[in-house]
């Protein structure tokens, strides 16, 4: 009796340690994949800050090319609006 | 006894070992623990780390796709204005229609230049863009290479700045040559159309298709039908005018403009004839412009769908 109750505990204790190490590699594994995904994420918002930059720059530059476009544009609109209103 | 002996010997041994596993094993799981505690600790906060991460990621995603489409849109913008152009000429062919069959208490007017680009031609452009108006001008081609405008450039240089502020080019023959055989035949005539065709179409990209006679399609006399057979088969339309300032004749003050131009203005869709080359008819443009406007007429450029063009 006092042997098998020895042998449990030897093999609750075994069990124990067994599981508390695969849960720390799990963890660990966790911890390497969060890593690895906060450095993805943080090369891809460097990237797209950077493609950003250049977007907004080109837009200011084609935004003021393109000013009298606009400005054609919004004389074809209102039109358009006038003539909807004779069609009403 | 013996066996006794043995077991008594064995028996602190096995506690040593039993002690040992357990004390080993309890190290190793509190150590381990202790371990992935931190570890946790840490992932949870750099879990918290990367969604503030993602989101501020999707934001700038969501930037990104939104300053390319405005990119694609400011890039576009030509194909647009032309899309809302072509627009425009539908539901003018439609308005048409309506005010013809007297449903709507709109009007239209088609402002038109006869005779440039020419030295005032600039400052018309100048003031129909002010006013926010598309009008058609109908160009010639003789004299053009030696005329300087009014900001001493030359006037061919006027046919694409025509185009590029939205108007509607339209043909009046190269040589406008009425006293000097441009109506001497059919062939002649075409001839001269065609050769103004190309220079439009060589400083503009744009294939013209509607035409006006120079002096007005009656000039043509026994011609105009054989005329106007030919202009069908090279896909023009033709049309003529029913107001004016009477910029074309001799025309000395403005009031007279004036006056010619108010009491020419009566039908529900007018074609307006002006010379880009009248001072005087500069000096009232803006008026005239106020008051079609003011007289509820939709002002536009000329397209071949249009009623007014004759086919």
């Amino acid at each position: 009796m006092k042997k098998l109750l020895m042998i449990t505990v030897v093999v609750i204790c075994i069990s124990c340690c067994i599981y508390t190490s695969i849960m720390l590699n799990n963890t660990k594994k966790e911890n390497t994949e969060l890593k690895k995904n906060i450095q993805t994420i943080t090369t891809k918002i460097d990237k797209i800050t950077n493609d950003n930059t250049i977007y907004t720059e080109e837009l200011d530059k084609l935004k003021k090319k393109n000013q009298s476009k606009d400005e054609e544009l919004m004389i074809w609109e209102k039109a358009k609006e006038k003539l909807k209103k004779a069609l009403s | 006894m013996g066996k006794s002996k043995r077991k008594a010997k064995k028996s602190p041994f096995i506690i040593i070992i039993f002690i040992l596993i357990i004390g080993i094993c309890g190290y190793l799981s509190f150590n381990n623990y202790t371990k992935m505690s931190k570890l946790k600790n840490d992932n949870n906060k750099k879990k918290a780390e990367y969604l503030v991460l993602n989101k501020k990621y999707n934001e700038l995603l969501k930037s990104n796709k939104d300053f390319s489409n405005e990119l694609e849109k400011e890039k576009d913008i030509d194909q647009t204005i032309d899309n809302s152009k072509k627009e425009v000429f539908e539901l003018a062919k439609k308005a048409e229609e309506n005010i013809q069959n007297g449903k709507t208490n709109y009007k239209i007017a088609y402002l038109t230049f006869d005779d440039g680009p020419y030295y005032l031609t600039h400052e018309v452009l100048n003031v129909l863009k002010e006013k926010q108006v598309k009008a058609t001008f109908f160009t010639i081609g003789a004299g053009k290479e030696s005329c300087i405008d009014n900001r001493s450039f030359n006037c061919t240089l006027l046919y694409k700045k025509i185009v590029d502020n939205g108007h509607t080019i339209a043909n009046h023959t190269y040589s406008h040559a009425i006293f000097a055989g441009l109506y001497s035949s059919v062939d002649n005539f075409i001839r001269d159309i065609q050769k103004q065709e190309d220079l439009i179409y060589s400083k503009t990209n744009v294939k013209t298709n509607i035409m006006r006679f120079p002096g007005g399609s009656s000039t043509a006399k026994s011609l105009k039908n054989d005329i106007i057979i030919k202009l069908r088969e090279k896909g023009y339309g033709w049309i003529d005018w029913t107001a004016q300032d009477g910029d074309g004749g001799a025309l000395k003050t403005r009031d007279q403009a004036w006056n010619i131009f108010t009491k020419s203005i009566n039908d529900n869709i007018e074609v307006v004839l002006f010379h880009d080359y009248n001072y005087i008819t500069y000096s009232i443009l803006p008026d005239a412009i106020k008051y079609l406007e003011d007289n509820n007429y939709i002002i536009l450029p000329l397209f071949h769908d249009s009623v007014m063009v004759n086919k």
